[in-house]
């Protein structure tokens, strides 16, 4: 089945608009609140089939979409549409944080980001050849993870005084133990194979005071994708990811010691919850030099990355100018402390 | 703007370099108390130690004494803070050499300047390579030697390793890559969470700790003496390097 949100006033096409956040004719400016939509597509669970054929409801037109597609624009008329099928049943998601920046003010983040690119190349900067840009709700697991941490290790503190000819070091070691209930809330993993982890990972964090229950009407006008893992099979990365926060948790309550060596780790991790949530992502496709080179922006904040051409000219610049100014200062030091400036 | 600043902090370091740093000379450089040098030889060292000092911006000083109530390194602390109070000087470069026949002790000093150039070990080089021609007596010689000496040093560079030419470039080119490598490194975009972004404060705390006492171990390590060579400090507060020994 094929959801298309048709204008009730005039008929043309509906899509979701991220500055009222409102589903909004572009013909008549009529908006409709979201929350209030139904949720009867959601809880209904429709005969999974891939092969299966959907036509576009608007124009009839057969909808090209590979198996992972939840949402796309109908390529004959341009309408957009939602497949019910693939985000209902085990396949609901239950959050969404739609889009806060339009097309346009994409681009304007895009370029001014190129702009402030400190060694890509002159003409990359100017980001006047966007190939493609493509609005997608990209799925993502988030777990409430709990991890209750053991941890025992030695510690030392270090004193030094004088006495007579001779200069005393105090060494007193300790025994350590710590106890300790960390909850991290809402770690995201994305759950889709054609996005890059690295990528999706800088992009964090995402504003989650927008997070909002999932309705379908936001997915009108942008492209959506389905996971392709379950919860299950992404938890260890959840784990993995919170893995660094832990330690320096743990570092943080061993204070006052010279030095801390943690000798016996135990860090026992479970999940608590887990919520299947599609976020916003800006997908820009850059033509440079015959070679096209893809960037991801958060659809919430912003945020720019990827890869950028390196210029090898500024990269060299960068380097030769801050060697030599450096260079400067400490001959001026060296000259002002009475040794010869050359 | 950015410019502008950077212009103004240029002439203000300039301004900076022409009103420091200066120190006016002495006339007289030997003071052969001892008289152990005929005034030819006076005469000579005068005109030497002139020369190569006014090269460097540094009074060379030869004082050589015979009293049994001085200590060789006091006396040379005493002896700069008369000389530079006479010339109403803040601060003043000299290189020094004084030899107390009494104890038969030789003591090597350099202030300002001098001690830049030539710290407690290239003092103590100095020493040893002067000493053969105190102890025979040689010592129009040993004094010769010890103002080429100087001048040697002086021409060369500072004796502390990041005044030196070497040395200042590696660590500009270490600091170069480093900078620009983090561009390069952070073009694609930095990782902006921490450990904080997804922590709930409300319940993550520590359930249990416990802190264990077991034991002390005290080392112990002899002070490095400030009072056997080596610089120090005079009574008028120049501070200054030093080499002490007898021949």
């Amino acid at each position: 089945m094929v959801i298309h949100y048709k204008c009730p006033n005039c008929g043309d096409d509906m899509s979701f608009d991220s500055e009222s956040g409102k589903l909004t004719c572009l013909s008549c400016g009529r908006q409709d609140a979201i929350e209030n939509f139904s949720d009867e597509f959601i809880t209904t669970t429709f005969e999974e089939n891939e092969t299966k054929e959907y036509h576009c409801e608007n124009c009839g037109a057969v909808l090209l979409t590979d198996a992972d597609t939840v949402a796309t624009t109908c390529s004959f008329c341009g309408a957009g549409v939602v497949i019910a099928e693939r985000v209902s049943g085990t396949l609901a998601p239950s959050l969404v944080i739609p889009f806060s920046i339009n097309k346009d003010e994409a681009v304007a983040a895009f370029k001014k980001w190129c702009k402030n690119g400190l060694v890509t190349p002159n003409d990359f900067m100017t980001a006047d050849r966007i190939k493609k840009l493509t609005g997608m709700y990209v799925p993502f697991w988030m777990y409430d993870l709990n991890s209750r941490v053991r941890v025992s290790g030695s510690g030392t503190k270090v004193r030094e005084y004088t006495s007579g000819d001779y200069i005393y070091t105090e060494t007193s070691y300790y025994r350590i133990f710590r106890d300790i209930n960390l909850d991290y809330m809402k770690v995201p993993v994305d759950a889709s194979e054609k996005m890059e982890d690295g990528l999706m990972d800088k992009l964090e964090p995402y504003k989650y005071d927008q997070l909002k229950t999932f309705k379908t009407p936001y997915l009108a006008g942008y492209l959506a994708e389905k996971y392709n893992y379950d919860d299950k099979a992404l938890l260890p990365r959840a784990k993995t990811k919170i893995q660094s926060f832990i330690d320096s948790y743990i570092h943080s309550t061993v204070s006052g010691y010279a030095t801390f060596i943690p000798e016996q780790k135990e860090i026992e991790s479970k999940k608590m919850k887990s919520y299947y949530v599609l976020l916003p992502i800006w997908m820009v496709t850059y033509h440079y030099r015959g070679k096209d080179y893809i960037f991801a922006m958060n659809g919430q904040t912003g945020k720019v990355v990827g890869k950028p051409p390196i210029s090898r000219a500024k990269v060299a610049g960068w380097f030769g100018g801050i060697a030599a100014i450096t260079l400067l200062i400490f001959r001026l030091v060296t000259f002002f402390m009475g040794g010869g400036l050359i | 703007m950015k410019k502008n600043l950077f212009l103004f902090a240029l002439f203000f370091l300039l301004s900076f370099m022409v009103g420091g740093n200066h120190a006016f000379a002495i006339s007289q450089k030997i003071y052969d108390q001892a008289g152990l040098l005929t005034d030819r030889e006076v005469t000579k060292l005068e005109t030497l130690a002139t020369q190569v000092g006014e090269k460097w911006d540094t009074d060379i000083l030869i004082v050589t004494v015979n009293d049994p109530n001085i200590d060789v390194k006091q006396y040379t602390e005493d002896f700069y803070d008369e000389k530079i109070d006479e010339q109403g000087l803040d601060k003043w470069n000299v290189a020094m050499l004084t030899v107390d026949m009494n104890n038969r002790e030789v003591y090597l000093a350099g202030f300002y300047k001098g001690k830049l150039y030539l710290n407690d070990s290239r003092l103590d080089n100095i020493r040893e390579q002067i000493s053969p021609a105190l102890t025979a007596g040689n010592y129009e010689h040993a004094f010769e030697q010890f103002i080429a000496l100087v001048d040697d040093y002086m021409a060369g560079e500072p004796a502390n390793l990041f005044l030196q030419w070497w040395f200042q470039i590696i660590i500009a080119i270490i600091i170069g890559g480093v900078i620009t490598g983090t561009f390069v490194y952070n073009s694609g975009g930095r990782v902006t969470t921490n450990n904080r972004t997804y922590l709930n404060t409300n319940t993550s705390r520590i359930l249990a700790k416990r802190d264990d006492y077991i034991r002390t171990v005290v080392t112990k390590t002899r002070k490095p003496s400030q009072n056997s060579s080596g610089g120090g400090i005079t009574g008028g507060g120049h501070s200054h390097s030093g080499s002490r020994g007898s021949f």
